[in-house]
């Protein structure tokens, strides 16, 4: 999740919408969006290094 | 920190009557659909602070999201938010998470119809947590290691990204023992 987000948001988008695939939708659309804004923006307090050497 | 949105008379974050909501079964059909113009004119959704739901019942669809403390909850509910434009809710009391509140996760201490995904530790239970019913959970787990050394960092300094600069394990083994044991039978 931390390493490689991408086939697990895209799972949870899926999961959430009640969804089998997301391939050309807006909920795919969304999550290149998000993953788009990078490693940083889901960091809501300063994490230990052990945790952000995790990080790529 | 959150313009048009009024603090109720217990503290909790709350739509203004003059703030944006967003009804769920609309949003999931944006998801759903393949519309690039549909996707522009529904924008506001993503822009700024995560939104309220408008409080239609949704029974239909309701999410729980369930972890053991420090186990990546609150990384995952930045996603979650990211994601969906939807404020996450949370089942622990807010004197608990004020922290967290202030610090964006403005629905916390709430599980009603204005949030989509709703935090919970369960079945770790805490004091006065909110029961809720849900459709399907989501779990997420973290190496049990990570979490049981994670987890004393956040009792001992009542933060979220403090250590102390000691080790337990050297400074203070037999209460590490102790606290390893204890916390390792809550996790089974």
């Amino acid at each position: 999740m931390v390493a490689n987000p991408e086939p697990q948001l895209k799972e949870i988008m899926m999961f959430l919408n009640n969804m089998t695939a997301i391939t050309g939708t807006n909920a795919e659309r969304r999550v290149h969006e998000v993953l788009a804004k990078g490693k940083d923006a889901t960091v809501l307090y300063d994490l230990k290094d052990t945790t952000r050497a995790l990080v790529p | 920190m959150f313009p048009s949105y009024i603090l109720d008379e217990t503290k909790h974050i709350r739509a203004g009557p003059e703030t944006k909501v967003v009804n769920l079964k609309k949003l999931m059909a944006l998801f759903r659909s393949e519309s690039e113009d549909e996707w522009r004119a529904n924008r506001w959704i993503f822009e700024n602070e995560s939104k309220y739901l408008d409080g239609e019942p949704k029974n239909f669809n309701q999410v729980g999201f369930t972890s053991f403390p420090r186990s990546g909850n609150t990384f995952l509910r930045e996603y979650f938010e990211m994601l969906t434009g939807i404020a996450t809710g949370a089942d622990m009391m807010l004197s608990c998470n004020v922290v967290l509140q202030m610090q964006g996760l403005k629905a916390e201490d709430i599980i009603d119809d204005t949030v989509w995904v709703v935090k919970t530790h369960s079945p770790y239970s805490f004091p006065f947590v909110k029961q809720m019913n849900c459709n399907k959970m989501i779990c997420i787990v973290r190496n049990p290691v990570d979490v049981i050394y994670s987890y004393i960092h956040l009792l001992t300094t009542l933060t979220h990204s403090l250590k102390p600069m000691f080790l337990y394990h050297e400074q203070y083994p037999e209460f590490w023992d102790w606290y390893v044991k204890l916390t390792s039978q809550r996790m089974a």
